[in-house]
This record gives C-alpha cells, sequence and structure tokens, in this order.
C-alpha cells in the first residue's frame, strides 16, 4: 500500500492553553514495499506521526492516504478497522499490552477482531510464534509468567498474527538486550523481504536505520528535516549534530581514520568484518611504503 | 488526552490567584461553597455571582474556557433546572400545555438551583486551576495538623491523595496508549453491542491495572531507596507562608460576606 502525506499538521489539545502543535505541514511519500526509517530527536513528533498511519490520530490539517483510505477531517466518521487490519503497528513496550490468560489467546486476539476464521487463526498463531523465535510449549502459559524479553516476542507475534501489509515499528528492540536487540531487527528485516511488507520504523538508533532502511525522514520539532537515503542523510554529519544526532559508529570509525591517517575509506555497505580487511591491507601497504 | 479531561487542570501562572497560599485559597471557597445554600434572594446571589466572576477576573483564565471545562457538568445543571421547572407547583400559572403546567414558582426555583451549581463548580474548578495538586495537599496537611494530636494519621493522609493526583495524568496516559494498541489490534469501543462494547474494556482494564501495581512498587522501592521513613520529623522544601496579599484576600472576602448577610432576608 503505498502511503501519502499531504501538508499534514496535528496539533494535541486544540483551543486549550495546552494546546501543542506536534507535526508542522508535513509531505510525504512511502512506496509499497520500501523499508523507511523514522529518526530524530524526543519530541520530535515521531510518534504522533505513526499513529497516523492507521487512523488512530486524525490530522488537524492536511490528509493523509493509506493505500484507498483517505483520512482527514471532514472524514472522520468512517471504519477503519480494514485499515488497522492491513497495517501493523508494534508500539513501545508492546508487552505492555498483553491481557489474556494464555498466549495462545493473546495471539489470536487481533486475527479474531478481525474476523479471521478460527482454522486459519491456529495456523497463524503457530506461524507467529514460530517467526518470533519460540517454542510451541509457550502457548499455554500466562504471558505474565514469562520473561521481559519472551513476553515482547509475544506481544509481536501477536502483531503479525494479523498479516499486515504494512508494518510500523515504535522503537521495538528498546530495553531489549544487545543479542535480542539484533536478533529482533533481523527478524523485522527478514519479514520485510519474505513478505514483500511496507516497513517503517521508528528508532533512535542510527545504526539500525543506517543497516536495515531504504530511506530515512529525520524529523526536528515537528518539521520533514531531512529525508533520502541513508548514505545521504549521514553524508553530513554537522547537519545531524544540529538536531542533536549523530552519525552510525561505523561512519564515525571511518572518519576518524581519515584524519588520523593518510588515506581513507569510503563505506558502500561493508559489513564490519569486510572493513577490518580493507583497514589491514590499507595499513600494511602503508608499512611498505 | 481528551480535551473534556483538562477539567479542573492546573494551568501553570502568575496571577493573584495563583500566587495567593494554597491554604488561603481552600479556606476561602470551602467556606464560599458553604455560603452559597444561605443565599436566598437576587440581591445575594448577585453578591455571590460577582464575587465568583471577581476571581475569574483575577486568575487571569478566559471564561471561556473555564465555561468549556464544565461542559461535563451542563448535563447535570439543565437536567435539574427542567425538574424544578416541571414538577414545581408554587405560585402563578406562566404556560400551560395538555400536561405541562409551568409555574413561576418553579421558573425561579429552577434557575436558583442551576446557577447555584455553576457557581460552585466554577469557584471550586477555579482551585485546581490555578493550585497546583501539591500545594492543595501541602495545604491539606497543614490545616489538618492539630488533628495528629488524635492520632490522625495526616501526613499520610495528604501523602496518599497526592500520589493519587499525581499518578492521574500518568494513568490516563497509559490508558490512552493501551487503548490505541489495542485499537490496532482491531478492537472497536464505539460500535457494537452493549455487551461486546462491556467486553472490549478487558483488554484496556488488565494492562491499566498491571501497570499500576508495577508502579505503585516502583515508587514504594524508590522511596525507600531514598530514606523515607514517615512523616515524623520531616521537613518541607517548600515552607507554607502567608503574604501581605493573603491578609487582602481575606479581608476582602470578610467585607463581602458581610455584605451578603445584610443583604440576604
Amino acid at each position: 500500500m503505498d502511503i501519502q502525506f499531504e501538508r499534514v499538521s496535528y496539533i494535541y489539545q486544540p483551543n486549550t492553553p495546552f494546546s501543542h502543535q506536534a507535526l508542522h505541514e508535513i509531505d510525504l511519500t512511502i512506496d509499497s514495499g520500501e523499508f523507511i526509517a523514522i529518526v530524530g530527536h524526543t519530541g520530535s513528533g515521531k510518534s504522533t506521526l505513526l499513529q497516523h498511519l492507521n487512523g488512530l490520530l486524525i490530522p488537524t490539517m492536511g490528509t493523509v492516504k493509506i493505500g484507498e483510505y483517505v483520512l482527514n477531517k471532514d472524514n472522520k466518521k468512517q471504519d477503519l478497522k480494514a485499515l488497522r487490519r492491513n497495517v501493523g503497528i508494534v508500539f513501545q513496550y508492546p508487552e505492555h499490552q498483553l491481557f489474556e490468560e494464555t498466549v495462545e489467546k493473546d495471539i489470536a486476539f487481533g486475527p479474531k477482531n478481525f474476523g479471521i476464521p478460527e482454522e486459519e487463526i491456529s495456523q497463524r498463531i503457530t506461524g507467529a510464534i514460530q517467526e518470533v523465535g519460540l517454542q510451541e510449549a509457550i502457548l499455554a502459559k500466562s504471558p505474565f509468567e514469562l520473561s521481559g524479553g519472551q513476553m515482547r516476542r509475544v506481544a509481536i507475534a501477536g502483531v503479525l498474527a494479523t498479516m499486515p501489509q504494512v508494518l510500523v515499528l515504535d522503537e521495538p528492540t528498546a530495553g531489549l538486550d544487545p543479542y535480542g536487540q539484533k536478533e529482533m531487527m533481523e527478524l523485522f528485516f527478514r519479514l520485510h523481504k519474505e513478505r514483500n511488507l511496507t516497513t517503517i520504523l521508528v528508532t533512535h538508533k542510527m545504526e539500525d536505520a543506517f543497516t536495515y532502511a531504504d530511506r530515512m525522514i529525520v524529523l526536528e520539532k515537528g518539521k520533514k528535516y531531512l529525508v533520502g537515503p541513508p548514505a545521504e542523510v549521514f553524508r553530513d554529519r554537522s547537519l545531524l549534530n544540529n538536531v542533536q544526532l549523530e552519525l552510525p559508529e561505523v561512519l564515525l570509525f571511518l572518519e576518524k581514520i581519515k584524519s588520523s591517517f593518510p588515506f581513507s575509506i569510503d563505506y558502500n555497505g561493508q559489513s564490519v568484518e569486510e572493513l577490518a580487511i580493507e583497514l589491514g591491507q590499507r595499513l600494511k601497504e602503508l608499512k611498505r611504503e | 488526552m481528551k480535551s473534556w479531561l483538562v477539567i479542573g487542570q492546573y494551568v501553570p501562572g502568575n496571577s493573584i490567584l495563583h500566587r495567593l497560599d494554597p491554604r488561603t485559597k481552600l479556606l476561602l471557597i470551602f467556606s464560599y461553597v458553604i455560603i452559597v445554600f444561605f443565599a436566598n434572594n437576587p440581591a445575594s446571589y448577585a453578591v455571590l455571582t460577582f464575587f465568583a466572576i471577581g476571581a475569574i477576573f483575577l486568575s487571569k483564565l478566559s471564561i471561556s474556557y473555564i465555561l468549556k471545562g464544565i461542559t461535563p457538568i451542563w448535563f447535570f445543571i439543565i437536567f435539574s433546572f427542567l425538574i424544578h421547572l416541571f414538577f414545581t407547583r408554587d405560585g402563578e400559572v406562566l404556560w400551560q400545555f395538555q400536561q405541562i403546567t409551568i409555574y413561576y414558582g418553579g421558573l425561579i426555583q429552577g434557575l436558583t438551583i442551576s446557577l447555584r451549581f455553576l457557581l460552585l463548580i466554577m469557584v471550586t474548578s477555579l482551585l485546581t486551576l490555578t493550585t497546583s495538586p501539591m500545594e492543595i495537599t501541602d495545604a491539606l496537611e497543614n490545616l489538618l495538623a492539630p488533628l495528629q494530636k488524635w492520632k490522625v494519621p495526616v501526613h499520610e493522609l495528604a501523602l496518599m491523595l497526592s500520589i493519587s493526583l499525581r499518578f492521574i495524568p500518568t494513568l490516563m496516559d497509559e490508558l490512552d496508549k493501551i487503548s490505541k494498541a489495542q485499537a490496532s489490534r482491531g478492537v472497536d469501543l464505539k460500535t457494537g453491542s452493549l455487551k461486546s462494547r462491556i467486553y472490549a474494556v478487558v483488554p484496556l482494564l488488565v494492562p491499566l491495572f498491571i501497570s499500576a501495581f508495577r508502579r505503585a512498587e516502583d515508587l514504594a522501592m524508590a522511596m525507600e531507596a531514598r530514606g523515607y521513613r514517615g512523616g515524623e520529623g520531616r521537613t518541607k522544601l517548600r515552607q507554607l507562608k502567608y503574604t501581605m496579599l493573603d491578609y487582602q484576600a481575606a479581608i476582602i472576602y470578610l467585607v463581602i460576606i458581610i455584605i451578603f448577610f445584610y443583604l440576604r432576608n
């Protein structure tokens, strides 16, 4: 599903002393099948933006188009269920939304609400639980006796079981251990490829945006600050530092090499190992000279 | 947050009303609430209304904002007005249509009851609009301190009150987040039969309770880690202090009350 934002503004609690404009005339286009990373400082409007993606918030001004859905303030009363079925959102700390007696029931909750037939639901449950890397034995347990990491996975399985075409992730790895973070991101990336999803990742981690995203959107104070492929966005360090963002570690490291040795290494998607080998060769060459 | 939830939420400011000692505000408003029930003629209501409007003026908040804040109460006001209008049988007949008869006494009764409500709500919401929950509980603790002689746990009560007030917005935020997460999983709270809507509340309440308990535990732990051991011997960071402003307010209020009792029948 293509997603389009046309001059979208959003104001919280309009006409009160607490009124706060979170988005200012955002224009965006996200093509079907893209992996988009939205980054920005705290309070830059990332979470507000993502809540427009399935009609949880309706723009105060402007229009959001998602597939054939048109969301604007003249069009408030429509059935958004079909939209929400197609746009799955994994919120921050999704484990806080678990409530059922068993893991199985909790994962079934979404598909049931969207009217998926029973037989298919049980298939989806086993599929989803495998995808997030849990054993099927866990299905009969109460979600509240699981560890934090397992709860997170169960909650994510609950969203995956609705089989959305657009997957929106709001800092899905926050609070996980480093290994779990990597595993989780690999999972999302694999799903993105396998199911040909449109993935929108809201993150504080420049590394993740850098590694996985096709394009990045940098928000600052509710405005679109920078848009483009990561390689382009990360080209200008000072531009990012202005909005309290930093380059990914790899790029910082390469920059440091550039400033301390008489050679530089260009980045074009090498892994850490490849970079290490390249650096070793360059250093050897340097020694020979 | 829903806009009507803003009712009575503290609006920071620096108006005269904001700067008054919370104890002064609490006492004045408490006595005002009682005095409203003593009004019995147009002149005495006029004095009370004058006081309320004057107080709103001094708070530098817009009247429209305050009136909007009490939207949920309008229904109640209008309802009680209509009840009195239709069911009081007193005085001249003003209007008659089939079964319905409206008496002069009913009209007056309805109007005065509505005005009373309006005044009560406006003035009490003015207290919470201009006083932070912290200040209110400090003031309560201070005013109720003499009860400690009779072993009333005043400090603990005040602490409980301030913690509950402190966590209302937090829990509202939490509820908002949870309901959005569940709405994304297809929960529909707005349509469907009553039964299905009641069931739809379960996925909201269970996570909300769990998070409330978790927060309570965290808070207790954090307080203990910082050496909290109850009220005994505990000092305050912000001492309450009456200023010139409070004495002026008290005198003006007293004058108004004297005029009020002079005017009423």
